[in-house]
């Protein structure tokens, strides 16, 4: 089992590199989707257009043999134009209706810019990543496993958005946010994308079966009481520091940072969470589960400045 | 999972009982800091006994109840996390935890109880305790004190006080670092350079212990007269009297007076 372990980092290890060959920086998104996937959750994407985020998660579905889907989020889009619908089809001059699944019907669905898509279409992707099945008409049909959904949104342009209410955010394990690249890693990705033609071709590292089992043993990595007490504490603090926050997170944050952090220690090739895999994994956890106050605002704090200040 | 409990514990009892050690080092040094300022100052080393005392007993709780799994790890950076997990999760069976165990037996055993000794202070400790041990002696020895501050404190207590280090260390081990201990073996030091050589001795005034200076009011003495009393009187004693029955008690009366004008005539 120790080799487990050893082979999982050299897994993910050769994955990144792999990511390497197509997308210029971004360690720290990949690794944060690949944790998300590994606690079997969902993601927040928050970046400014051009930041390879669509890229970055196709890369990581054609590196885990994962079927892939994208979502264009409008204002117009409807529940089924995500869950699918049943059409009518002709056979032997019988017509009948078949559903037509939609592009929910994936195991890594991008759903770009989330928040200009309408509350209800908001919901019926919500129901898919909480119960992994979508309803139509009367019948509910399963996704497939693993699911992952990656949901991105614009910081800008926010007029005619629909934001994310508090609990709709919550239900995703992660808030990751991107950021523009440095000027080396600007130049690199000039390079690479204006000679060559073609994207590298990808061969799958990890298969369906090798992520589900990699799933079970996240959850059975074994987290020290102090870890469990240090996580609930620091969640317990986000409610109760009103200097700075106006609502804290949720026991959804304790549960989601512990899993988190097991799926860190592992990539580390750990099977025991430090304190170091809480630090890390706070800031996406709880950066999208707390709300400031207008004092933090008025102060210029964003949210990862809070955390920082609850981690101390 | 008893192995693990088992290598658990050793590595706890290792660091407990380095901790023992440590602090009582600490309190020897302590008692003898205080023990040397007590022997200065002439008061009784038994003293010195309470800060010691005062010190260990925390340290001896801390170090039975306070020591925990974390203590080990801040010592040994590598099993950092390990031991707490390993220790929360004993009672899992699963594979992810067995491997700990398996990890963590294996680092464990790479650990070794002079991890928790700072060699570098126990050497100081141990030569701090030494050279204090040899200043305390050679202050008992040579009766080197900043006054008696027995005064200071009310009679009573000042006697609890006793003779202080310097006192009881001075009775032990005074002339031995003088010569003066020769004298046991060898008697008087002044008989045994003579031998049995003779010498005459004349005291002199001079040499004399006694000075006729000292005594004043003396009385004069006339040393010329005789000693034989003036007057001699008798008086019958009551139990005499009692004997004696009264027809003959006239006549030893008489006898008596006769007697007594007898030697007033001789004397006359």
């Amino acid at each position: 089992m120790e080799k487990v372990f050893t082979d999982v980092k050299e897994k993910f290890s050769d994955i990144f590199n792999q990511t390497s060959k197509v997308i210029v920086g971004q360690t720290d998104v990949l690794k944060q989707i690949v944790i998300s996937i590994l606690c079997d959750s969902n993601a927040l994407l928050e970046g400014y257009p051009g930041l390879a985020k669509t890229l970055s998660v196709r890369t990581l579905a054609q590196l885990m043999d994962l079927k892939f889907s994208r979502i264009q989020g409008t204002p117009d889009l409807m529940p089924s134009d995500i869950t699918g619908t049943y059409v009518l089809e002709e056979h032997d001059g019988k017509r009948e209706f078949k559903f037509q699944p939609g592009p929910v019907f994936a195991n890594i669905v991008l759903f770009d810019e989330v928040n200009r898509a309408s509350p209800r279409t908001h919901s019926a992707i919500l129901e898919a990543m909480q119960e992994k099945q979508v309803t139509v008409g009367n019948k509910t049909f399963k996704l497939d496993k693993p699911f992952f959904v990656l949901a991105t949104m614009n910081p800008i342009e926010m007029e005619g958005t629909f934001s994310l209410s508090e609990a709709q955010a919550d239900r995703f394990l992660f808030k990751i946010k991107t950021d523009y690249p440095s000027i080396e890693e600007e130049l690199d990705i000039v390079n690479r994308y204006t000679e060559l033609l073609k994207d590298p071709s990808m061969k799958p590292i990890l298969t369906k079966d090798n992520i589900f089992k990699l799933q079970d043993i996240v959850r059975k990595v074994p987290v020290a009481n102090d870890i469990k007490k240090m996580v609930v504490e620091l969640v317990n603090k986000s409610r109760k520091s009103k200097e700075l926050i106006e609502y804290g997170a949720s026991p959804r944050a304790s549960i989601g940072l512990i899993l988190a952090a097991k799926a860190n220690a592992l990539l580390n090739g750990r099977n025991y969470v430090t304190k170091e895999d809480i630090t890390e994994m706070a800031f996406p956890v709880l950066r999208h589960r707390i709300i400031l106050n207008f004092e933090a605002e008025r102060n210029n704090f964003k949210e990862d400045d809070v955390v920082r200040y609850l981690l101390k | 999972m008893d192995n693990i409990i088992d290598a658990l514990r050793e590595v706890r009892r290792s660091l407990v009982l380095t901790r023992l050690f440590n602090r009582f080092t600490n309190a020897v040094l302590i008692f003898l800091v205080f023990a040397l300022i007590l022997t200065i100052f002439k008061l009784s080393w038994k003293f010195a006994l309470i800060p010691p005392i005062i010190y260990l007993l925390p340290g001896i709780y801390n170090a039975f109840i306070k020591t925990s799994y974390k203590d080990i790890e801040d010592i040994v950076p590598d099993l950092e996390w390990q031991l707490r997990t390993a220790a929360d999760n004993a009672e899992k069976q699963d594979e992810v935890v067995k491997s700990l165990k398996n990890l963590v037996l294996k680092n464990v055993k790479n650990v070794r109880s002079s991890f928790f000794f700072d060699e570098k202070s126990l050497v100081y400790k141990l030569v701090a305790i030494g050279c204090l041990s040899f200043i305390i002696v050679l202050i008992g020895s040579f009766h080197v004190n900043f006054g008696d501050f027995k005064g200071i404190f009310p009679t009573g207590f000042a006697n609890k006080l006793g003779k202080g280090a310097g006192g009881i260390l001075g009775e032990n081990f005074a002339g031995v670092f003088d010569g003066k201990n020769d004298r046991g073996i060898y008697g008087e030091e002044s008989v045994v350079e003579l031998g049995n050589e003779e010498i005459n001795l004349q005291i002199t005034p001079e040499n004399s212990l006694f000075d006729p200076s000292s005594l004043n009011n003396i009385e004069n003495y006339d040393f010329t007269q005789s000693g034989v009393l003036n007057e001699i009187g008798a008086s019958p004693d009551q139990s005499y009297e009692d004997r004696i029955k009264k027809e003959e008690q006239e006549l030893i009366r008489t006898y008596l007076n006769k007697l007594a004008e007898y030697s007033n005539k001789k004397k006359q």
